[in-house]
């Protein structure tokens, strides 16, 4: 099988990017022109040398601008050392000194003491200032990350009626505070990973301690571990690196922008996955069922969740199914039609040049096409694509004779199912699902669904997210989690966790019958 | 390795490709068959004589309601004639007069001329295709038309789209009246064809340019043929035995004054004692529930006595109507067509296998039964008002 090793990856760990362990030296001059060189003289790398107050210490601080809040270097570091008038113990021995700075001067809290040009250079690029004292090889990195934020607004993907309007942010450590204001639990863990060759990304994992299976947590830093290239600008890259099938077309990892969603997910017993960068946190593992629930359906009542849960179940037969059963029992089971339906059918489709096959791809496709356009384009002209479509698609093809008048009702309706699913990515599965099926149920009709839907099924059995069946609890069947499945059964019934993540902890809450 | 996957996957492909799509044909390229009528036909050199066969097909361009005013009317149907000797033979001659491929998913509606019928054997076999053939459904209504079948399909309906869809509409919502036989369907055909029961179908007719369903035609089992005919009053009869009604009105008389009453619920009870095969002993028995529709007179209803005397008369016209049919089927038709043979084949196996032949025919056990009948009526209501005249002039 010469393809299938030409697709596996390299594992081996093959790191270009140049390793600069060199270290520091006692020449004030000489450590900034080092770092000047290293970083290739940029117009944005601040050097500000000065003294000590009231002493011959010649110092210096370094920062790249726009990385770092310079009100708090100027309020904790400088002030300090240019104007605090009583400074009066200063020790005139340089090691002396730079303990005493450490020790009593300085009030940023996080300050480290570092050795190598290499630390330096990754401190100043993630946004700290190196605080120089001449005549040591030793220099102090100080956190003083502030650059522009955008503020914490309402998830522009996931829009609920009811429910939190936090969504996630660019900043991890953002992410971090939203996810921990959420559980409040000592056993809440996150644990950091650095990623890309050259872009050396935070990504942080995070998972409730003592309630997810200690095996999924391995297994998923293992596969973090594997990570090596350049730069992933985006939880998708880590997303397709580390996932099961990349052939598969079902998103076998679910992003969200949504807060609350992500810590439902942990105190079900999963990790989430984030990364710098990216307001889209992964959660892993998923299930074709979690893919079907949104936090909707537990905020209104349970009677209203469970029905927007089978209106969901519906919704994705008809996105997945619906042209494909049309245009088979059009063309090849017309007796499978109520009569009256199947005359009124024929009739509107006299004079249509095409077949119904061929006329529900050119439909489905048109209807691709508007979604994509109407994507990308500026909210402003986005508008005007639903119009244009609406018009030209609907109408004007109709009353040209191009399409029958059902078939528009027909991928109208199979557009709209699919825009109910709350995510998007196993939406945009079911759309590529539809094509295949379509093009099965042109060729062999009512048979060819049939046989395309037991080959969907058999993939999804075999499917797995980091080692948990796609397919459970349908199958491995575990009856239990059927209560938050088709329907979502009341609240107060949901006192243990699913059983299907194999939790540590099996109970998550208490009616009080004991 | 690479180049053999290919190849297998080549294979498949075209096993797939080059097999697939072969009933594939687009909706508007059938031509629907709704109806079709059978009529002796004028040729009778041979032996087996000619059938004409009429189908009616569905025109799905009249259906719809044009969208943009026009007077856009256009006729819903066609229908297509053929003579010759073979229904199914017949049915593929036509598609050489029509563009279109004939299908009979749709079929809703045989007709059946009592002049075809009346000829010895010939309703099963002309029957047989549309029960044999794989595209037929098992719920195809059947009647008999007393005028030829052809001219059923020739009247133009007014509130239905084709002739054919308006005798089945028409077979479908009889339920509220006694005086016509329930549609039958040709599964239940095929069981008592099978059976070599005796059956009963109803009969449409033309009536200026409306079509009525009256009455029914009556089948004798063994020699499949139709043998007689149940008149409007004989069909009530027949239906009251049959007990399958939750509709209809009996008319009657007291004091001299016309009462109607209506019928709400029935229950037939049938009772066989075959102890003697020559004299068998059969025990009709209706209950009837209902409530006075009707009246004439102006006396009060709510007095018990009264009540007892209306109850009485109901019963004896209850009595009247099945005694009437019962000997007319005993007397002049000679078959069983009220499913007695059913029941002693159900009740009676061991003594229905020794008379099983003789009961419609050889020697025509049914005839020689003795039939009892007894009803008991429940006046349940008598309206929502007492009365809607003043006593009168005494």
């Amino acid at each position: 099988m010469r393809w299938r090793s030409f697709l596996q990856r390299n594992n081996t760990k093959n790191n270009q990017a140049e390793n600069f362990s060199i270290e520091l030296v006692k020449d004030l001059n000489e450590n900034i022109k080092n770092l000047e060189n290293l970083l290739g003289k940029p117009d944005d790398l601040v050097v500000r040398k000065f003294r000590v107050r009231g002493t011959n210490h010649r110092c210096a601080i370094a920062y790249i601008e726009g990385l770092v809040d310079t009100q708090y270097i100027r309020n904790q570091v400088m002030s300090h050392i240019q104007l605090d008038e009583d400074l009066n113990q200063i020790p005139d021995q340089k090691q002396a000194l730079f303990e005493t700075l450490y020790e009593e001067i300085m009030s940023a809290t996080a300050v480290k003491k570092k050795k190598t040009l290499d630390d330096l250079s990754k401190g100043i690029l993630s946004g700290s200032t190196i605080f120089y004292l001449d005549g040591l090889a030793e220099v102090f990195v100080i956190s003083s990350q502030g650059w522009e934020k955008r503020q914490i607004q309402e998830p522009v993907s996931e829009t609920l009626i009811r429910g939190p309007r936090e969504g996630f942010v660019e900043n991890i450590r953002t992410n971090i505070v939203l996810i921990r204001r959420y559980i409040q639990d000592p056993n809440l863990r996150f644990e950091t990973h650095k990623v890309g060759r050259r872009s050396k990304k935070n990504l942080v994992v995070s998972y409730v301690d003592g309630v997810i299976h200690p095996d999924i947590v391995q297994e998923v830093n293992r596969r973090l571990q594997t990570i090596d290239m350049d730069d992933a600008p985006e939880t998708g890259f880590i997303e397709q690196w580390i996932e099961d099938s990349f052939l598969s077309p079902f998103p076998q990892m679910m992003n969200t922008e949504r807060p609350d969603k992500v810590a439902a997910s942990l105190l079900q017993g999963k990790v989430a996955i984030l990364l710098d960068g990216t307001p889209f946190v992964l959660i892993a593992p998923t299930t074709l069922g979690n893919s079907l629930q949104s936090p909707e359906d537990y905020y209104e009542r349970w009677t209203v969740g469970s029905l927007l849960r089978v209106l969901r179940y519906i919704a994705a037969f008809i996105a997945v199914f619906l042209p494909a059963v049309y245009v088979a029992l059009v063309s090849f089971h017309p007796g499978m039609i109520p009569s009256d339906l199947a005359f009124s059918i024929a009739a509107s489709r006299e004079g249509v040049p095409f077949t119904p096959f061929v006329e529900a791809l050119l439909m489905s496709g048109t209807m691709e096409l508007l979604r994509e356009a109407g994507a990308r384009l500026p909210k402003t002209i986005g508008q005007t694509i639903g119009i244009v479509g609406g018009l030209v698609i609907g109408d004007a093809a109709v009353r040209a004779g191009v399409v029958s008048p059902i078939m528009v009702i027909v991928v109208a309706l199979n557009a709209i199912a699919s825009f109910s699913l709350p995510a998007y990515s196993i939406a945009i599965a079911f759309r590529i699902i539809l094509f295949g099926i379509l093009i099965l149920s042109g060729i062999l009709g009512l048979y060819g669904i049939i046989l395309g839907y037991i080959m969907i099924n058999i993939h999804i059995v075999n499917l797995k997210s980091i080692g948990v069946p796609y397919s459970t609890p349908y199958a491995p069947t575990f009856y239990r989690d059927w209560m938050d499945l088709f329907v979502r059964l009341p609240i107060t019934v949901f006192t243990k966790r699913p059983k299907y993540m194999k939790p540590m902890d099996k109970s998550s809450a208490n009616k009080g019958d004991h | 390795m690479a180049r053999r996957l290919l190849s297998c996957s080549f294979l498949v492909l075209t096993m797939i490709f080059l097999s697939g799509c072969w009933d594939e044909n687009p909706i508007e390229n059938f031509g629907f068959v709704i109806g079709s009528a059978l009529d002796l036909g004028e040729d009778h050199s041979s032996e087996t004589p000619s059938v004409t066969l009429t189908n009616q097909f569905a025109v799905p361009s009249g259906f719809t309601v044009p969208s943009q005013g026009g007077g856009g009317n256009q006729q819903a149907y066609k229908n297509l004639s053929v003579t010759g000797n073979s229904v199914f033979h017949m049915n593929r001659d036509m598609s050489k007069e029509t563009s279109l491929t004939p299908i009979y998913d749709h079929l809703k509606l045989i007709v059946v001329s009592s002049e075809l019928a009346q000829q010895e054997k010939m309703f099963s076999s002309v029957v047989d295709f549309f029960l044999r053939d794989h595209e037929m459904r098992r719920g195809i209504r059947i009647v008999v038309s007393e005028s030829s079948a052809k001219s059923i399909f020739d009247i133009v309906p007014k509130y239905e789209k084709t002739p054919a869809l308006y005798v089945n509409s028409i077979m479908k919502n009889n339920t509220k009246t006694i005086e016509v036989i329930p549609s039958v369907r040709t599964a239940k055909l095929h069981r008592d064809l099978l059976n070599k029961s005796s059956f009963v179908i109803p009969i449409v007719k033309v009536k200026g340019e409306e079509i009525k369903s009256e009455g029914g035609a009556i089948f004798n089992g063994p020699n499949n043929k139709m043998v007689g005919k149940l008149n409007a009053f004989e069909t009530k009869g027949y239906n009251l035995i049959k007990g399958k009604i939750n509709g209809g009105v009996i008319n009657f008389q007291v004091d001299d004054q016309l009462m109607v009453y209506e019928i709400e619920d029935t229950s037939s009870k049938v009772k066989i004692n075959p102890e003697n095969p020559d004299q068998v002993k059969i025990d009709i028995k209706i209950e009837i529930s209902g409530s006075v529709g009707e009246m004439f007179g102006h006396k009060t209803l709510i007095n018990e006595d009264y009540q007892k005397e209306i109850k009485q008369k109901i019963e004896e016209s209850i009595e009247e109507l099945i005694m009437n049919v019962v000997s007319k089927a005993q007397q002049e038709w000679k078959v069983d067509i009220f499913g007695f043979d059913q029941k002693l084949k159900s009740s009676h196996s061991g003594k229905w296998r020794g008379m099983e032949g003789d009961w419609n025919a050889g020697k025509q056990l049914f005839t020689k039964s003795v039939i009892n009948v007894s009803s008991q009526v429940t006046l349940e209501h008598i309206g929502s008002t007492d009365r809607t005249k003043d006593r009168g002039v005494k």
